[in-house]
C-alpha cells in the first residue's frame, strides 16, 4: 500500500528573498496517520503543509525541487489539474473567519455544491456536533463553532488529508478538547502544527520536529518527547516526579501519564503561592461599580457587575470564550461605554472615559499585533503613542531605547517592524505600549500563536513588569498553566457576570473545575502528591520539583 | 429548493429576488449622478433610509463610513462655496450657488453610499454566486464577484478592530479625516486584508468551490415584476426629465 503523499528531498527556495525554506525533506504520511508538526515560528512548517496539500503552486512564489508523490504516484505541474481532483487534500487555517464566505451555516456548507450534497451535508454536520445548526447565522456562532463548520464543509468533500494549521488558537480549553474528539474521530490521515504541545501530545501518534528548513527528528511520540529539545513542560514534571522516585516512565500520553504517576511521590512536595504584594492598599487604581456594558443596546454582555484592580496585582481574567473578557478589558480602557454603572480610576469617578486620554496611565495590548503595526521602522513604531502624546524628540529615544532593550529588541531599531518573527512583534507589541509609562496594562490572549519558549519569556516579563517596574496587570487568557504561572489573583467570568474573585492563595482545583476548567496536566500530575487542593503553575511545580532533587 | 435551505430573515418586506435588487440598486447608483435637484435626491435618500428599517438592517460595522462622510460635509460645502467663489467672484448669489452644489453633491454620495450599503447588508455571497451562475457566467468570475462583496463587511469589521487598537495607542478617531493620519489605520488593514483575500482563496482552492457548478432557475416573484417596473418607469422618467 502507498504512503498517502510522500515527499522525496524536496527542497524549496522563496522567490522574493532568494532563502531556503525547505531543505531536503524527506517525509511521508501514511493512511490513517496523526502527525504533529512542531518548531520554532518560521521554520517552515506552513510551506511543508503547503505541499503536502499539492498546493505549493498556487500558495507560494519560488522554487520547488524533488518530488512528491500521491499515492505513489508523482504530481507534477503537466498533470496538475487531474492530479488535483484526484487528491482531495484539506487545510484548516488559524483563523477559521477566513474561511467562511455565506451568513448561514447551510449556504456555507452547499457554497459550489448546490442542494444536492445534503446527506451528506447533515452527516458532516452530525459529525462535529453541530446537527440542528443548517439554519444558524454564521456571524452569530462563536470562533470553536466557526472552526467545525469548516471542518464540515470539508468532510463533505471526503478528503484524502487533513491539515490543521494551529486550530487551537482561539480556542478555549474545552473547546480545544472537544475539537480533538472529533479529529480523533476521523479516519483520514491528518497533519497537526501546534504549539499547544499537551494538546499535541494527546493526539499525535508521531512527531514532526522542523528547524530551519529542515527535519531535525521525525518520530514516533514516545522517540521524540526523549529526544526533543521541545519537552512540554507537563512531561518535564513527569520525568522529574519519574526521577524522584528511581522509577522509568512507561506511557507517553498525558492521560496516561496522570494515571501512572499516581503513584509517586507522596508528601513530599511543598509548594507555596507567592504572596509578596504590598499589603497597605488604600484605594484601587480602578473600579467599577455595577456597570452593563455591551456591542447592542438590548444584548449586554457584562450585567451589573463590579470590581476593583489595586495596584501592581497580576490579574487573570478566566472564562470560556463569549464569557466577556475582552469586554471588561475593553470597558476597563475605555474603548465600550458602559450603558449603566459608574467608574472610578484612583478613586475619581470618570464620565467620559475614552481611549486615546489614557495613554501614559493605560496600555493594552491586543491579541494581533498585525492589527497594530504600520511605521516603517520598529523605533518609530515603538515611539508612536508619545507622539501622539506630543512628546519632545529626546524622551521619545530616551524611552524608546530603554524599553527596546527591555525586551532584547534594540538591534532590531532600524529594521521594519513587518519583518520580526511573531513573538517578536508581540514583544515589540508590548514595549511600544509600555513606552507611555502606563501604570495599568492589559492584556488580551497574550499567548495566542507562541511558542512554548516565547510563552516563557512571557511570563517572566510580566512577572518583572510587576515586581520590579511596580507595573499592574491584567490579562484575558484560556492558558490556564500560563494564568497559573503569572497571576496572583484570578477572576473567572461567565455569563456576563464575576463568578469568582479569588487570590492565587485561595485558589483551588475544585474551585476551577466547579467551573469547568480543564486542569493543565502538569497539576493534574502532581495532584494528591501534595496535601493541599491549592492550584500552580508548570513552572513553580518544577521549581518545587529540582529543590527536592 | 434554495427557498426551503434559506433562513428566514427578520425583515417586514418580502423576498426580492438578487437580480431585482441589483438591478434596483444599480439604477439608484446610476440615477443620482442624472437628478439636478435636491428633492428627488432627498426622495430617494427617504426611500434607502426606509429600506434600512423595513428590512431591520443596522449600519453596523459602517456606522464609522457614515460618521466619516458626515464629518466631511461641512468641509465638502466649504469647498464647492470657495471654488465657486475663485472662479466667479465672491457675491451672495456665487455663494448660494456654490451651498447648493456641495448639498448636491452630498446628497448624491449619501444615496449611493447607504444603497450599497443596504445591498451588501441584505445579500449575501451565495446567492448572488448562484445569480451568476444561473446568467451563465462562468463561475471563477460569479465567485470573485460574490467574494467581493463578502469582502465589504469584513474591511469594515477589520477597520473598526484598527482603530480600537490605534486609538489606545493615543489616535483620536477625528484624526482620520486628515489624510496624513491615515497610515495607521490605512496600512494595517491593507496588510491584514491581503493576508485574508490570500486565505480565502487557498480555501476556495482546496474546497474544489472553482470546479463545482451550480445552476438554479430563477424565479420571480409578483413583488419583483413590481418593483422591477417601478425601477423601468422611475428611470424613464429621470432620463426623460
Amino acid at each position: 500500500m502507498y504512503p498517502t503523499i510522500e515527499l522525496k528531498n524536496l527542497s524549496f527556495k522563496a522567490q522574493d528573498t532568494n532563502q531556503t525554506l525547505l531543505e531536503e525533506i524527506n517525509f511521508k504520511i501514511e493512511p490513517g496517520e496523526r502527525v504533529g508538526l512542531v518548531g520554532p515560528s518560521g521554520s517552515g512548517k506552513t510551506t511543508l503543509c503547503f505541499h503536502l496539500c499539492a498546493l505549493h503552486q498556487k500558495a507560494l512564489t519560488g522554487y520547488t525541487r524533488g518530488q512528491i508523490l500521491i499515492q505513489g504516484v508523482e504530481f507534477s505541474s503537466s498533470s496538475n489539474r487531474e492530479n488535483a481532483l484526484a487528491f482531495r487534500p484539506a487545510m484548516i487555517l488559524q483563523n477559521p473567519e477566513s474561511q467562511l464566505f455565506s451568513n448561514t451555516v447551510i449556504e456555507e456548507m452547499t457554497l459550489g455544491y448546490g442542494e444536492r450534497f445534503q446527506d451528506k451535508i447533515h452527516s458532516a454536520l452530525n459529525e462535529v456536533g453541530l446537527a440542528g445548526y443548517e439554519r444558524r447565522d454564521l456571524n452569530a456562532l462563536s470562533l470553536g463553532e466557526k472552526q467545525r463548520v469548516v471542518l464540515a464543509a470539508f468532510l463533505i468533500q471526503n478528503p484524502s488529508l487533513f491539515v490543521f494549521d494551529e486550530p487551537s488558537n482561539s480556542l478555549d480549553s474545552d473547546l480545544q478538547w472537544k475539537l480533538l474528539e472529533i479529529l480523533k474521530n476521523l479516519s483520514m490521515p491528518q497533519v497537526m502544527i501546534e504549539h499547544n504541545l499537551e494538546l499535541l501530545t494527546e493526539w499525535a501518534d508521531r512527531v514532526v520536529e522542523m528547524r530551519a528548513g529542515k527535519i531535525v527528528i521525525d518520530a514516533p511520540l514516545r522517540k521524540w518527547l526523549n529526544q526533543s529539545a521541545l519537552k512540554p513542560r507537563f512531561f518535564q514534571v513527569a520525568l522529574e516526579l519519574a526521577k524522584l522516585n528511581n522509577a522509568k516512565l512507561q506511557t507517553f500520553h498525558p492521560r496516561e501519564l496522570i494515571k501512572e504517576t499516581k503513584s509517586f511521590l507522596k508528601g513530599k512536595l511543598c509548594l507555596h503561592s507567592e504572596n509578596n504584594l504590598p499589603t497597605n492598599q488604600t484605594q484601587p487604581l480602578i473600579r467599577v461599580e455595577n456597570i452593563s456594558c455591551g456591542y447592542h443596546k438590548k444584548n449586554s454582555v457584562l450585567r451589573n457587575l463590579s470590581l476593583s484592580v489595586n495596584k501592581q496585582e497580576r490579574i487573570a481574567l478566566l472564562g470560556k470564550n463569549g464569557a466577556g473578557k475582552t469586554t471588561l478589558l475593553k470597558c476597563f480602557s475605555g474603548l465600550v461605554s458602559p450603558s449603566e454603572g459608574r467608574l472610578y480610576f484612583k478613586g475619581e469617578l470618570q464620565k467620559k472615559w475614552r481611549p486615546e486620554k489614557q495613554v501614559g496611565k493605560i496600555g493594552f495590548c491586543f491579541q494581533n499585533p498585525d492589527y497594530q503595526l504600520f511605521d516603517h521602522t520598529v523605533k518609530s513604531e515603538c515611539g508612536y503613542a508619545l507622539r501622539n502624546l506630543n512628546c519632545d524628540e529626546p524622551t521619545i529615544a530616551l524611552r524608546v531605547e530603554k524599553w527596546l532593550e527591555y525586551f532584547g529588541l534594540n538591534s532590531f531599531q532600524n529594521r521594519s517592524p513587518f519583518s520580526l518573527s511573531y513573538g517578536e512583534k508581540r514583544r515589540l507589541t508590548l514595549a511600544s505600549i509600555l513606552v507611555s509609562e502606563p501604570e495599568l496594562i492589559f492584556l488580551d490572549e497574550p499567548t495566542t500563536a507562541l511558542d512554548e519558549h516565547n510563552i516563557k519569556m512571557l511570563e517572566k516579563t510580566l512577572c518583572d513588569l510587576s515586581r520590579v517596574e511596580h507595573k499592574t496587570v491584567v490579562f484575558a487568557t484560556h492558558d490556564l498553566d500560563f494564568a497559573l504561572n503569572v497571576a496572583t489573583r484570578f477572576i473567572i467570568l461567565g455569563r456576563g457576570a464575576v463568578l469568582a474573585d479569588v487570590q492565587k492563595s485561595d485558589l483551588t482545583n475544585s474551585l476551577l473545575t466547579e467551573y469547568g476548567f480543564r486542569l493543565p496536566v502538569a497539576l493534574q500530575l502532581i495532584q494528591g502528591d501534595v496535601g493541599t487542593q491549592e492550584a500552580f503553575g508548570s513552572q513553580e511545580i518544577l521549581g518545587a520539583l529540582s529543590k527536592l532533587q | 429548493m434554495i427557498n426551503t435551505l434559506k433562513t428566514q430573515k427578520n425583515t417586514r418586506l418580502p423576498q426580492l429576488h438578487v437580480l431585482t435588487k441589483l438591478a434596483m440598486f444599480l439604477s439608484i447608483t446610476v440615477s443620482v449622478f442624472f437628478i439636478a435637484s435636491l428633492t428627488p435626491l432627498l426622495l430617494i435618500l427617504g426611500l434607502i433610509i426606509g429600506g434600512f428599517y423595513l428590512r431591520n438592517a443596522t449600519l453596523g460595522a459602517f456606522k464609522w463610513l457614515i460618521m466619516a462622510l458626515l464629518l466631511s460635509a461641512p468641509t465638502t460645502m466649504a469647498i464647492f462655496v470657495i471654488s465657486f467663489g475663485v472662479e466667479k467672484g465672491f457675491s451672495q448669489t456665487v455663494i448660494t450657488m456654490g451651498a447648493y452644489e456641495g448639498a448636491l453633491f452630498l446628497m448624491r454620495i449619501f444615496p449611493l453610499a447607504l444603497a450599497n450599503i443596504l445591498f451588501v447588508k441584505t445579500t449575501d455571497a451565495r446567492e448572488l454566486q448562484l445569480l451568476f451562475n444561473a446568467l451563465k457566467f462562468p463561475s471563477e468570475i460569479s465567485l470573485l464577484i460574490a467574494t467581493v462583496f463578502r469582502f465589504f463587511p469584513l474591511m469594515s469589521q477589520e477597520a473598526l478592530r484598527i482603530i480600537e487598537v490605534q486609538r489606545s495607542r493615543g489616535l483620536k478617531p477625528t484624526s482620520l479625516l486628515r489624510p496624513k493620519k491615515f497610515l495607521p489605520l490605512v496600512i494595517p488593514l491593507l496588510l491584514i486584508n491581503i493576508q485574508r483575500s490570500y486565505e480565502m482563496n487557498l480555501s476556495m482552492e482546496l474546497r474544489g468551490v472553482y470546479v463545482a457548478q451550480t445552476h438554479v432557475e430563477m424565479r420571480f416573484t409578483k413583488y419583483d415584476i413590481l418593483v422591477g417596473v417601478l425601477v423601468f418607469c422611475g428611470l424613464g422618467l429621470i432620463f426623460v426629465a
